[in-house]
């Protein structure tokens, strides 16, 4: 018995070794950048490249961060991201529990309409599209990053489906005879057990509003309305010759979704194993 | 069950078919019409026929681009799907701190890919990049990466770089689906005195395979249709590293000519369409349903 | 449940208030809207020029828009598509050339002809004409190629700094001297010459400077098989074939030739006057160099590639709209303006001789740059841009590179540039 433990903690002890060689390699590039952004100017370019060296140039920070409205990016970036959010959690649950719990004629033709969506590159759908929020008076709104969030998203949706198909029918039948009706059923029910998929969605759903780049590039025109993903488009205009700040700006823009996950990471493996994703 | 309820499905689906009427039909008819027409987008679309389709099939672009796209698709998967089941599996263990690691490895999926590229396009420079710094320690290289006038060591450097950025996404999905093997089957295969090694093989991997699958499915989609991370990293250096991605980009955006961009990505995604028909034709053979 | 669509409610409306009202021809009191395109934003648009128009017209609302210079013909191709485009915006010269092609620009020639003497400008003001002799654009700002070389380097390989008579091959000659090893491992570590792969000031130069060109005159068909035009191209790989230039894989390597070129590894730099900014932001304390006018060619002529961002106005903008944009380009090209346009080097140097004067009394760091503007006066010459030079510029671009690699010889080359752009030329 004794020997399977010290077989087992001398395991455990590989484990974490083989963790934080890749942890190196991984993080490895973000030491780069950060000893990169603390450089002084025109060091780019110089061998054997510089790791960390003083003197530190903190002052990059500032001056990146003074440079254009950086605050009042975030807070943009922050309520397309909630409204992303609220959209996300309200549709996707709403549809992927309609997928899931009743057998209609049309539901594999749906499905296979939402994978053929996805293969269609982006590139050729966006004028089209950007002819539509034209014509709809939308441009230089946040409708055109946030409207859609409302009507489900193909991948999320089909994750959604595979966590309400793990939940037993019972809890149905049982409801039903108490008299409740099938959106009751939803919200009282069902919902609150996929309590973990729906913060693992939120988390992905604010991953990608946050970093979205092209559709703020393309639909919003008035400075005051720019997210932090543009603007960090603008300071890469502005800044084009000194990668020293360039890298300070990435890496503030970088800070909150960092934060955010950190701490949602928890439920994000959990809901994710909640879907139990079968193909 | 829930029989005469059928009529409620259609009522909690319809946001969805709503959606995809408005949001995505649109668009797709109007992308098909003017793959058929010269469109510049500012004069009204000239109907042609085949002839855009005609045109991509005759670019020696739009091989060359299938060339490095499937080389590109075939070393970004094979990378992201083996490190990260390896990667899952060690992180799936009970140990202090394992969701600092968790979070570590996760990190690049998180960052920008304009961030990445600035940072990977300085690691990966031949002469002052830190690579080629740290590879001559263990004696390896110098490569020229991105740098190179190669166009498989440019499309293998950049799909490296890719699996960074992307092999946390992937390792996150397998945990959660090694989360979901049960506890019995781990212990009948200990009490069988199975070895860590066999294990994994013969039984973690089998269980995994259907999260394997799906992981391959989009992965693949995904990647053949890559467009930022050839757009940002290419060097001005003489190789042809062109994706589909860039060819449509270039032809719409820089080129003005919508409907031949048009064109090339309905070729695209009949071929995406095909290899994700030949997965799920090969799916029966691998992947393990319990 | 109540809560959720009270929510999303709030969401929505409060998302939609945010998009205001859209813009009328002319607004109820009497004032135009004028939508400004400014890409690049105060990096390549003097903001005090904006301001003073403000002050002096008022009854004309500017509404800006500062995309980044790279996204910005992205976006505007959207808006093209809904003609909802900037009235007046800049751009640079090929893709001027080719919204001109399909129409989208307006033909400034008549209201250039009846507002401005052409006496006052630059050759530049008109450089903006198609084949036809439509002008599509009047110049923003103007760039063109001289000579870049780092005086402490001709110091010490005891070399007389380059004077304006010059030719091509006595640059060679100094670039000669200036290649060394200077470690000796075998490797050059600082060439004398550094070959840039584009057309401005790349080989566009080489093949004028033999009195080749690209283009006939229509612009519609390649002169790439002309034999002036090869032997040009010849000359234009020849540095890196004899080492006294480093290959592209080199320059990148080393942040591209500008960055070669202010770190010291490179003697000379073929570069356009842009290319200031970046090396006085980065080169090291104690950097020294100047710039001397591009060498007389080998027809014994003398040829200055040089190339204006313009102004365009979009042709779908309302009449009132084109004439509030006209009154913004002829501010813009007012003495008042063109002076701020000469204070501060942003994007390129000003059109107007009395601002091009003024600058000649200004000190400028390197010293000599006069040159890159006196170039153009008495020996400009344009890049050919037509319809669909964006499309086959980048094509020239990708063969030379190959060309310089060695990847295929110089003739497959030539013929694969002719076939290439001759193809790319069908649609004119």
């Amino acid at each position: 018995m004794n020997k399977r433990i010290e077989s087992k903690r001398t395991g455990k002890i590989f484990v974490v070794i083989l963790l934080s060689l890749g942890a190196i390699i991984m993080m490895l590039p973000f030491l780069w950048a950060i000893s990169v952004s603390l450089q002084g100017p025109g060091l780019a370019y110089v061998t054997p490249p510089q790791f960390f060296k003083p003197p530190y140039h903190f002052d990059n920070y500032i001056k990146v961060f003074k440079e254009g409205n950086f605050l009042r990016y975030a807070a943009n970036s922050v309520f397309v991201s909630v409204v992303c959010i609220v959209g996300q959690l309200f549709s996707n649950s709403l549809i992927g529990f309609g997928f899931a719990k009743y057998n209609f004629k049309g539901s594999q033709l749906l499905f296979f309409t939402a994978l053929c969506t996805m293969m269609i590159p982006h590139n050729i759908m966006s004028v089209p599209q950007y002819i539509m929020w034209h014509n709809v008076g939308a441009l230089d709104t946040y409708l055109p990053m946030t409207v859609k969030m409302f009507f489900g998203t193909a991948f999320n949706v089909f994750l959604m489906r595979q966590c309400f198909m793990g939940m037993p029918n019972a809890f149905y039948e049982a409801a039903l005879l108490d008299g409740a009706n099938p959106i009751k059923i939803f919200f009282r029910i069902y919902l609150p057990m996929a309590k973990p998929m729906l913060a693992t969605m939120a988390t992905t759903t604010f991953m990608g509003s946050w970093n979205n780049v092209f559709e703020p590039l393309i639909y919003l025109t008035s400075e005051s309305k720019y997210t932090l993903s543009l603007g960090l488009l603008y300071i890469k205009g502005n800044y084009e010759h000194n990668i020293e700040l360039l890298m300070a700006a990435a890496i503030i823009a970088m800070i909150p979704v960092v934060v955010i996950y950190f701490f949602a990471q928890k439920y994000f493996v959990e809901g994710l194993s909640s879907s139990a994703v079968k193909g | 069950m829930t029989k005469k309820h059928k009529n409620w499905g259609w009522v909690f689906v319809s946001p969805y078919i709503i959606g995809f009427l408005v949001f995505s039909l649109y668009p797709i008819v109007f992308s098909g019409y003017i793959s058929f027409t010269d469109y510049d987008i500012f004069n009204p679309p000239q109907w042609v026929g085949f002839k855009n389709y005609i045109t991509a099939l005759n670019m020696a672009d739009l091989w060359m681009g299938f060339r490095n796209v499937f080389t590109y698709v075939l070393i970004l998967e094979t990378l992201q799907i083996s490190i990260g089941c390896i990667l899952a599996v060690l992180l799936n263990h009970a140990i202090k701190g394992i969701s600092a690691f968790r979070v570590m490895y996760f990190m690049p999926v998180l960052t920008p890919i304009v961030a990445v590229s600035f940072v990977w396009t300085y690691m990966y420079n031949p002469m002052y990049g830190v690579l080629n710094y740290l590879f001559k320690f263990i004696g390896l290289g110098p490569f020229k990466f991105t740098f190179s006038g190669l166009w498989v060591e440019v499309v293998a450097s950049i799909a490296v770089m890719s699996a960074w950025k992307g092999v946390g996404y992937t390792t996150i999905y397998l945990l959660a689906g090694l989360q979901n093997i049960s506890t019995d089957v781990n212990e009948a295969a200990r009490i069988d005195g199975a070895g860590a090694v066999r294990k994994f093989f013969n039984i973690t991997l089998p269980l995994l395979s259907p999260m394997i699958f799906f992981l391959l499915m989009k992965g693949v989609i995904d990647a053949m249709q890559v467009f930022d991370a050839f757009y940002v990293m290419q060097q001005a250096t003489g190789a042809n590293t062109t994706v589909i991605g860039t060819l449509i980009y270039n032809n719409a955006f820089e080129y003005s000519k919508f409907g031949l961009a048009s064109a090339i990505g309905w070729i695209s995604f009949i071929v995406i369409a095909i290899l994700t028909l030949i997965q799920k034709r090969a799916e029966k053979r691998w992947v393990y349903y319990e | 449940m109540k809560k959720i669509i009270c929510l999303m409610l709030v969401c929505i409306m409060a998302v939609s208030f945010a998009g205001c009202g859209k813009t009328n021809e002319t607004n109820g009191d009497g004032t135009v809207t004028l939508k400004l395109g400014l890409p690049g934003g105060k990096t390549v648009t003097n903001p005090e020029i904006v301001e003073l128009f403000k002050s002096k017209h008022p009854n004309i609302k500017l509404e800006i828009d500062e995309t980044p210079w790279s996204d910005f013909k992205k976006k505007l191709k959207m808006q093209v598509a809904t003609s909802n485009a900037p009235t007046v915006f800049i751009m640079d010269s090929g893709y001027v050339a080719a919204l001109g092609g399909m129409g989208a620009a307006v033909d400034l020639t008549d209201r250039v002809k009846r507002d401005l003497n052409p006496e006052e400008y630059s050759i530049a003001l008109t450089a903006g004409q198609d084949a036809q002799g439509h002008l599509w654009g009047v110049p923003h700002d103007l760039n063109s190629v001289a000579i870049y070389y780092n005086k402490t380097l001709f110091d010490e390989a005891n070399l007389p700094y380059p004077d304006e008579n010059w030719t091509y091959e006595e640059m060679f000659e100094m670039a000669k001297k200036l290649t060394k090893d200077i470690d000796g491992d075998g490797k050059t570590d600082q060439y004398g010459f550094c070959s840039l792969n584009n057309i401005t000031a790349g080989w566009l130069p080489f093949v004028t400077a033999n009195g080749g060109v690209p283009l006939d005159e229509t612009r519609t068909k390649s002169m790439f098989k002309d034999p002036k035009t090869v032997e040009g191209l010849r000359r234009y790989i020849e540095p890196v074939q004899t080492g006294i230039s480093p290959g592209m894989e080199w320059t990148a390597a080393n942040g591209g030739a500008i960055a070669a070129f202010y770190m010291g590894k490179v003697a000379m730099l073929m570069g356009l006057s842009s290319a200031i900014k970046n090396i006085n932001a980065n080169a090291a304390e104690g950097f020294e160099y100047d710039v001397q006018i591009l060498p007389i060619g080998w027809d014994g002529e003398r040829h200055c590639v040089y190339v204006p961002n313009y102004w365009t106005i979009f042709s779908r903008a309302s009449e009132a709209e084109q004439d509030a944009a006209w009154e913004w380009i002829k501010f813009y090209l007012s003495e008042e303006a063109q002076m701020l346009v000469a204070d501060e080097f942003l994007a390129g140097y000003p059109i107007k001789h009395t601002a091009l004067e003024y600058l000649n009394t200004k000190e400028s760091a390197p010293a000599n740059t006069k040159v890159f503007y006196q170039g153009v006066e008495e020996y400009g010459v344009t890049l050919f841009e037509n319809k669909t030079f964006e499309e086959w510029r980048p094509k020239v671009d990708t063969i030379t590179a190959q060309m310089f690699r060695g990847d295929v010889t110089f003739e497959e080359g030539i013929d694969e540039i002719d076939k290439q752009v001759s193809e790319a030329l069908l649609e004119e």
